[in-house]
């Protein structure tokens, strides 16, 4: 398993946002990791990001804490931010610098196919600069992608764009794993799906265990977190 | 783009007003000697940078509370950055050194100009060593502080209590900075000293405060009250600019990005 979280939890003061967790990841698959607001999603994340560190269990990527596996961790947060004054070339400088993996041609190539404007972050919109820091999380080439909403507050068009650059950028050695409302939209490109209440994992099912009890994701979906 | 670039683009604000304000001062001060009055241009050199002696405090602190304030996002692209944390940290306060360097370089420089104008001598030495002297002993611990405040306050993002606490230890950090001076003065009269320098005061002074009508030379009036100058508290300053930059390098190895 390339993943592997055991009895994780984490708190935020009083409220438990991850309750005892235990999840394993293998390569290669795609992972949807499914709940309503608040079921812990982001929290997971940024606890398998090395960005939060759980109150009680393990997280391990190869094996290693995910703070001493930085390199290998593409994360895209939810509130995607960069600095405003940053452009394209700017920008693949800046993420060149700060990731060893990054590939500036795969970049901009990105770039193209997610139809983002050459211009700085300042003059595009909000769709475009989500775009702008997806291609930029995917021209690295990680082993583990973390992608919190990369289909929130963005079209439809803008979606299929999002995920037609994800299922281009699929590779056999790497996981990726998707936090989204989009059930419907992105169910086609999911190996897996982790449904998540409450901090806990309900149901942990690949598409093919769900499609033999006669499910698509999205009716599991409604079924276990309704 | 490497780390030092990004700091230099995200600061250009900043440091084009310090470089918008010893412009103004230089060339206010070069006005009062172009017109003749280069002893009288001195004095207010000497005055103003008095005034703005607090500045001198609260330029580096606002440094280097710039220098980590980050917006919460990219901080998250950063922090997931195989790159070291002495990496961040170093780009962080190695353009901290250089801009206040050249900042108080500056500073040093126009004195110098005026003072050789106003008919002041003295040993060639001087600016530098105060330059260095301010540098190490002053502005390099100050800006190590406000870094480690500065990545506290944008990792952690305290709440009201911790906000309290960083206000008392703010308070603390003074009365132990006070300590540390004493300390240094009192138990490391071992470490080498300067000597006084030669700071000899045009004739027009001496006859001013009537003691003669030669240069009067601050070396001989300061002789009997001291005869040498202790670099310990440039030690000092070193020793705890390294221990914080230490602190501010394992801070950024185990912040939270919550």
């Amino acid at each position: 398993m390339l993943v592997e979280m055991s009895e994780v939890t984490r708190r935020f003061g009083g409220t438990v946002a991850v309750d005892g967790l235990t999840l394993a990841l293998p390569e290669g698959e795609v992972v949807g990791l499914l709940g309503t607001n608040g079921a812990g999603k982001s929290t997971t994340l940024k606890l398998l990001a090395g960005l939060l560190y759980p109150d009680a269990g393990e997280v391990r990527l190869d094996g290693a804490p995910p703070r001493r596996a930085r390199g290998a961790i593409a994360f895209l947060p939810e509130r995607g931010q960069m600095y405003e004054w940053l452009d394209v070339k700017g920008a693949a400088g800046l993420f060149g610098t700060l990731y060893p993996d990054f590939r500036p041609e795969r970049f901009h190539e990105l770039l193209g196919q997610l139809e983002v404007p050459r211009r700085s972050l300042a003059q595009m919109s909000k769709g475009q600069r989500a775009r702008f820091l997806l291609a930029a999380t995917l021209a690295r080439k990680a082993r583990l992608y973390l992608l919190d909403e990369p289909l929130g507050g963005v079209d439809l068009i803008t979606r299929d764009r999002i995920l037609a650059a994800l299922v281009s950028e699929w590779r056999e050695d790497a996981t990726y794993v998707l936090s989204t409302h989009e059930v419907a939209e992105a169910e086609g490109i999911f190996d897996r799906a982790v449904f998540m209440k409450e901090g806990r994992v309900v149901l942990s099912a690949s598409a093919e265990e769900l499609r033999e009890r006669g499910q698509s994701v999205a009716q599991a979906f409604r079924e276990v977190l309704a | 783009m490497n780390l030092f670039t990004l700091e230099l683009r995200k600061h250009r604000l900043l440091i084009g007003g310090l470089v918008l304000l010893v412009l103004v001062w230089a060339a206010w001060l070069t006005r009062g000697v172009v017109n003749g009055d280069p002893l009288i241009t001195l004095g207010l050199a000497l005055g103003t940078l008095l005034a703005i002696a607090p500045l001198g405090v609260l330029v580096p602190i606002v440094l280097a509370r710039a220098l980590f304030g980050e917006a919460g996002g990219p901080l998250a692209f950063l922090f997931t950055s195989p790159r070291s944390g002495l990496t961040h940290v170093g780009a962080r306060m190695g353009l901290g050194l250089l801009v206040l360097g050249v900042y108080y370089a500056a500073l040093t420089g126009v004195v110098h100009w005026v003072a050789a104008a106003a008919g002041v001598r003295y040993d060639a030495w001087l600016p530098p060593a105060l330059w260095a002297y301010g540098l190490l002993a002053w502005v390099a611990p100050l800006l190590a502080l406000g870094l480690v405040y500065g990545l506290v306050v944008s990792a952690y993002r305290p709440g009201r209590g911790g906000q309290i606490v960083a206000v008392a230890a703010s308070a603390g950090a003074v009365a132990l900075w006070q300590w540390m001076g004493r300390f240094a003065l009192d138990h490391l009269s071992f470490l080498p000293r300067l000597p006084i320098p030669h700071v000899v005061l045009p004739e027009e002074v001496s006859r001013l405060l009537g003691l003669s009508n030669v240069g009067l030379d601050l070396k001989t009036a300061l002789e009997p009250l001291m005869s040498s100058v202790p670099t310990a508290p440039l030690w000092v300053g070193l020793l705890v600019t390294l221990a914080l930059l230490a602190v501010a390098v394992r801070l950024w190895e185990e912040a939270e990005w919550a």
